[in-house]
């Protein structure tokens, strides 16, 4: 389906309110499988009720992130406001303006719902950031040690100068604080987050970017609207700044959301430098993206034709570089969604006759709607335009496939299986007590008791077998992780090492040549493409050695179970690494090193008095040197994921198996109990047989509620498969 | 003093009132003294070219120089894909023979010349050329076997300026990458478009700074797309903010629309006022930037031109020193035999210090570089040369092929450097050659000289024009 016609069932469907609410499937697959879940909890026994209540609350605190990527002016500001139906919140300029990583929090568990906090850099970061100018004159300094770039310094130079006029000399004092407002407007979040005007006379106390030099996240707080459920949207600054620092800023923040919208520009679709962003997306699994194509509203020819040609042309790009990937794409203009919503601004006079033309082409207007018609109706035409409300549909179902429809899945198999095995014991002490009731007679009670006490030990030991199993289990993961860790850790170091005797050989082989500096330089993106690939298969693989474990596990684990709870009804498939957002983080791989230094300063190295062989041999050196932290911390960050994958996977597998024992033991010891009084009612006198009946109804209630829990469960695990399918799909 | 240099090199002096050359896009009038200076020294040299193979050499070299000047100047539109480019060369062209579109589509280098009747002609990766008809050039034409896309139009600019419009960086749809520096070559200036939306992005910084340095003072960055920011302070932060980020990387920045029909460079000022008084749309491109950019753009192929003319003018004043040194008379014998003579105590001293096994200490390898260095340029004093015979000549080309600094930081490696002894070996065996070499130059120059009148003559001859002037 190509992504105009995709717009057009998207605005067909009526979508074109101006208030949107975005993530309503998740919220009301939330809010059934919570409802159940407390259902659940009226009929359980206390222990069991605190235990479900917590896993409960722990889905209450799952939110969602949503990270908004791009190049510098690309609209992602704009697209933001937009998308949250604010204009004019995040500040906007013709050149390149947010400088600051921006987290829009919507009723985040445990943040406040209004105002604004801002985060300034420490002592060291300040220091490490303005002095030494982040990372690239550090590389430089240790690629051509004393030799000082005076255009780059020159920038620092402005930059510290420019704290210095905005915020006074003893700047310094704020490093480390923070700045909290009650009330996040527009000019004071601009204050901060703002590159700001160059000229250096804007010493202003309220001038836009006042802070932005030292300031190192910014938060800001709202209600719920528009999402339906808790979101956090990271609105970052532009990739692929001429000043590579802002843009070292925006790729360390990219590593956690759940959900990444990549705004491109209709003018300039698709870039090698958006590829190479989509890439290491890709690269880290992050399979939850959507493309949003910006600014359609720059195309100087049809916009109609031109934006279908646009899409097309992307979507036929991002089908051959990442083939399988399913990355929608939308067409619009943010520009139009915020005149839109800006009501003091005319939408009927937006809405050109070319702009109504390209309406009805997409759905947006009827065929035969006239642009006369209500400003109301108009400022709907305009949204439905401007591609937002297809985003929000696309955000929507994206949010649910993330580790929020994960949880959720998870949520949902802990209540099958208590729900179930709460039946099965209700149902089996209803039996016994109508068999006591029915004649009950003194010795079959006392044989009653005792099969029931000698159950309750069977479940112990079984409770205490599969403990036993689940640390067998573990360390023998766990082993196996440290082995592949080790190999892993060898195989890069290997790797490093060729390539360092790889590049010496040539480095000296150039020399000897007489090439001259322009010619000769290494080239380090092999390199890490190899590393890459490498981390990557190992951890895919060791995961998959993880997931085959417990699923030999899982019928050992029934088996186990089986012995005391028949017939129980216990969901034991194996998760995917995928399901915990587990990625190896391959950041490291992308902090630069002084290979990625611009060919100058290679000029400059070469041009340094060495022999070949000393060349030769600074090189091996410089290799060796640059990568051997990177390969470190590469390899500790698989290590700690699968770590991860571990404690989390494997403890909620087993957890989930004790979680029904232990719900059976409290069932069996309370009828264990139930005999007691009933053998010590029989040796006094008559039974009571109202109390009896009364439980006996109450349990018969529990378990019929228990059944239709277990349907209605069982129907609700099913909304949530196809997230889950998804995912599996996506790990294979 | 009259020399032979002097009268090689006073057809190409520039009188020293130069007339200005503003906005007229280059001084044909000065070009052309130029090259009739360059024309008159070849007749010069013409007789002389049968018998000596300098004069023949300096000949061809200076018809050369006379062919690069003739050719018209070349201007590369770059930028990344969809920046405006072929729309720019559409307006500089007035023509509608490249049609941008809103994906780009120029995969194959585009080269607008000069030609009587409108042309087409596809060069292969082989360099040959093919004239096809026009309209058989798909938008999709590419591929392996076409490096370029000729274009011939009978447009007056074109005489004066070619138009190569290059396929956009950075676009993954058609896979072009960096922009080859072959493409650049022929190239006097380039125009590097950025859309004034979203201008000057770091991948742009890294392909504009790998291309050759010496298009950064002779080159334009130009913000297309220009309509698209409404108010004019918002042009004005954009184009604050490319002065100071581009510093050092233009010549200037200018900002247009490209997207407004075009006014044909070939309108007269009459025309345009014409045009204007009906207010046709060519006045919309003119508001819009196009009257700045248009004054640039004179600018830039006026500064252009000048620059290459200095150069050749440069390279005409070194054939003519050159040709000069090797027809010149030989110096005083006494004089001759001296300098011999400290030439090849040096080169002892040099094979001496080379063969020595004692690793050089720091003083004495600074004296040996200068020493050299001194040797390179004795080594090409004009006179001496024909006493030296073709080994010594190759001795000194291989001792001095090396940059002496280069040379003795080499040599002042780690002792037990491999390359370093080695270095010193090759070194002492030549200085030794040397050594010998210049022994049989001084025995030819005691002896009695009998040779060479035909030199003589053909220096007389040379002389007498100058002496008559």
């Amino acid at each position: 389906m190509s992504p105009i016609s995709q717009q057009k069932t998207q605005l067909c469907a009526g979508e074109s309110r101006l208030d949107l609410v975005i993530g309503t499937e998740l919220k009301s697959l939330t809010e059934d499988m919570l409802g159940l879940g407390e259902r659940l909890r009226d009929i359980l026994d206390d222990s069991l009720a605190s235990r479900i209540g917590d896993a409960l609350n722990a889905v209450k605190k799952q939110h969602c992130s949503i990270a908004v990527l791009g190049q510098i002016k690309a609209g992602k500001s704009s697209f933001v406001n937009a998308l949250i139906g604010r204009p004019g919140l995040l500040p906007t300029d013709v050149n390149p303006w947010t400088a600051v990583v921006t987290r829009l929090q919507f009723a985040m568990p445990g943040q406040p719902r209004n105002g604004a906090l801002f985060t300034f850099f420490d002592e060291n970061e300040w220091h490490r950031f303005a002095q030494n100018g982040g990372g690239i004159s550090e590389l430089a300094a240790r690629l051509v040690p004393d030799h000082e770039e005076a255009r780059y310094q020159q920038n620092l130079e402005a930059m510290r100068r420019r704290a210095e006029l905005r915020l006074g000399r003893h700047y310094h004092h704020l490093f480390g604080k923070t700045r909290s407002y009650a009330d996040a407007t527009p000019e004071v979040i601009e204050r901060y987050v703002c590159l700001g005007q160059h000229i250096e006379e804007t010493s202003q106390e309220l001038a836009p970017g006042r802070y932005a030099d030292i300031t190192k996240t910014a938060d800001v707080f709202f209600e719920t609207e528009p999402f339906a459920s808790p979101v956090t949207v990271i609105d970052t600054p532009g990739t692929n700044d001429p000043l590579l620092i802002r843009d070292e800023i925006t790729m360390r923040a990219i590593e956690d959301a759940d959900v990444y919208v990549v705004v491109l520009t209709a003018q300039q679709p698709l870039t090698a430098s958006d590829i190479a962003l989509l890439r290491i997306l890709h690269g880290l699994r992050k399979s939850r993206i959507v493309v949003f194509i910006n600014r359609i509203d720059d195309l100087t020819g049809g916009v109609s034709s031109g934006s279908q040609t646009i899409a097309d042309a992307v979507q036929a790009v991002i089908g051959r570089e990442f083939p399988g990937a399913r990355i929608p794409v939308v067409v619009g203009s943010a520009s139009w969604a915020n005149s839109a919503l800006d009501m003091t601004a005319d939408a009927s006079r937006l809405l050109t006759p070319e702009l109504a033309g390209y309406a009805r082409d997409t759905g947006a207007m009827g065929p035969h709607e006239q642009i006369a018609a209500s400003p109301e109706r108009m400022r709907e035409v305009l949204f439905a335009c401007s591609g937002i409300p297809a985003i929000a549909s696309h955000l929507s179902a994206l949010m649910l496939r993330g580790t929020n429809g994960y949880w959720l899945y998870e949520l949902g198999q802990t209540l099958l299986a208590t729900a179930s095995s709460v039946t099965s014991a209700a149902r089996s002490e209803i039996a016994a007590l109508t068999s006591a009731m029915n004649g009950g007679e003194e010795p079959a009670l006392a044989k009653d008791l005792e099969n029931s006490v000698a159950h309750l030990q069977r479940l112990a030991g079984v409770a205490a077998d599969v403990e036993n199993y689940q640390i067998a289990a573990e360390k023998y993961l766990r082993q196996e992780v440290a082995e592949s860790v080790i190999s892993l850790r060898r195989t890069l170091e290997d790797h490093v090492a060729a390539f360092a005797s790889e590049q010496s050989r040539a480095v000296h082989h150039a020399w000897l040549q007489g090439e001259n500096e322009r010619t000769w330089r290494c080239n380090a993106v092999p390199l890490r493409n190899a590393l890459e690939e490498l981390v990557l298969h190992t951890f895919w693989e060791a995961g998959k050695r993880l997931i085959d474990t417990e699923r030999q596990a899982a019928p050992e684990l029934r088996k186990m179970l089986q012995d005391v709870v028949p017939g129980i009804n216990l969901q034991l498939t194996p998760t995917s690494l995928l399901n915990f957002n587990l990625t190896p983080s391959l950041t490291p791989l992308s902090r630069a090193v002084v290979f990625d230094l611009e060919d100058r300063w290679w000029q400059l190295w070469w041009r340094r008095a060495h022999s070949a062989e000393e060349k030769a041999q600074k090189i091996r050196e410089l290799v060796t040197a640059e990568f051997s932290p990177v390969v470190a911390e590469l390899a500790s960050s698989v290590e700690a994921d699968l770590e991860k994958y571990i404690l989390m996977a494997i403890r909620r597998f087993f957890s989930r198996a004790q979680n029904v024992l232990r719900g059976i033991a409290e069932k069996e010891e309370k009828l264990a109990r139930t005999y007691e009084a009933l053998l010590a009612a029989a040796a006094e006198g008559p039974p009571l047989p109202r109390e009896q009946q009364q439980r006996i109804d109450d349990l018969q209630a529990h378990a019929a509620a228990g059944d239709e829990l277990t349907d209605m469960l069982k129907a609700c695990l099913e909304r949530c498969l196809p997230l889950i399918q998804d995912q599996q799909r996506a790990a294979t | 003093m009259p020399n032979l240099f002097s009268w090689l090199w006073q057809p190409f002096q520039r009188p020293d009132n130069t007339p200005s050359r503003e906005g007229s896009g280059g001084s044909e009038p000065e070009e052309a003294a130029l090259q009739a200076g360059l024309r008159l020294t070849r007749e010069r040299l013409a007789p002389l070219a049968a018998s000596h193979a300098s004069a023949a050499a300096a000949s061809r070299a200076l018809r050369k120089l006379d062919e690069r000047l003739s050719r018209p100047l070349r201007v590369a539109l770059l930028g990344e894909f969809n920046t405006g480019k072929s729309s720019l060369a559409r307006l500089l062209l007035g023509s509608t023979m490249s049609a941008p579109d809103v994906l780009p589509e120029t995969a194959v280098p585009v080269l607008f010349r000069y030609a009587e009747q409108p042309s087409l002609c596809l060069v292969s990766s082989d360099g040959e050329r093919r004239a096809v008809a026009a309209g058989t050039v798909t938008p999709g034409l590419g591929g392996e076997s076409v490096r370029m896309i000729e274009v011939g139009l009978p447009l007056g600019l074109l005489r004066r300026v070619e138009i190569l419009d290059v396929p956009g960086a950075a676009n993954p749809a058609s896979r072009t990458g960096e922009i080859p520096l072959h493409i650049v070559r022929d190239t006097h200036f380039a125009l590097w478009c950025t859309p004034a939306t979203q201008a000057w992005k770091g991948s742009e910084q890294r392909a504009w700074l790998a291309l050759p340095q010496r298009l950064r003072p002779a080159s334009l960055l130009v913000a297309t797309h220009m309509d698209l920011l409404r108010e004019q302070t918002d042009r004005d932060k954009v184009m604050n903010r490319l002065r100071r980020e581009t510093r050092g990387y233009f010549r200037d920045v200018a900002m247009i629309s490209t997207t407004q029909r075009a006014m044909s460079i070939e309108q007269s000022a009459a025309e345009r006022e014409e045009a204007r008084r009906q207010g046709a749309s060519t006045d919309l491109w003119y508001a819009n930037g196009g009257r700045a950019f248009w004054s640039g753009l004179m600018d830039t192929v006026a500064a252009a031109r000048a620059a290459r003319e200095e150069s050749a003018a440069r390279v005409a004043r070194r054939i003519a020193a050159w040709t000069a040194a090797r027809l010149s008379p030989p110096q005083d014998s006494d004089q001759r035999a001296v300098i011999l003579d400290l030439w090849r105590k040096q080169a002892e001293a040099l094979a001496r210090a080379l063969t020595g096994n004692a690793a050089p200490d720091e003083a004495a390898l600074a004296g040996f570089a200068d020493e050299l260095s001194r040797f390179a340029s004795n080594a090409l004093k004009p006179g001496l040369e024909p006493y030296l015979g073709r080994e010594a000549a190759n001795a000194i080309a291989m001792l001095f092929s090396c940059e002496p600094r280069a040379l003795a930081r080499t040599l002042g490696g780690r002792s037990g450097d491999a390359t370093a002894q080695r270095l010193k070996g090759v070194l002492a065996q030549l200085s030794e050659e040397l050594v010998e070499a210049l022994d049989a130059a001084q025995t030819q120059l005691a002896a009695p000289r009998n040779g060479s009148p035909e030199l003589r003559h053909v220096f007389d001859g040379l002389l007498q024009p100058e002496t008559a002037t």
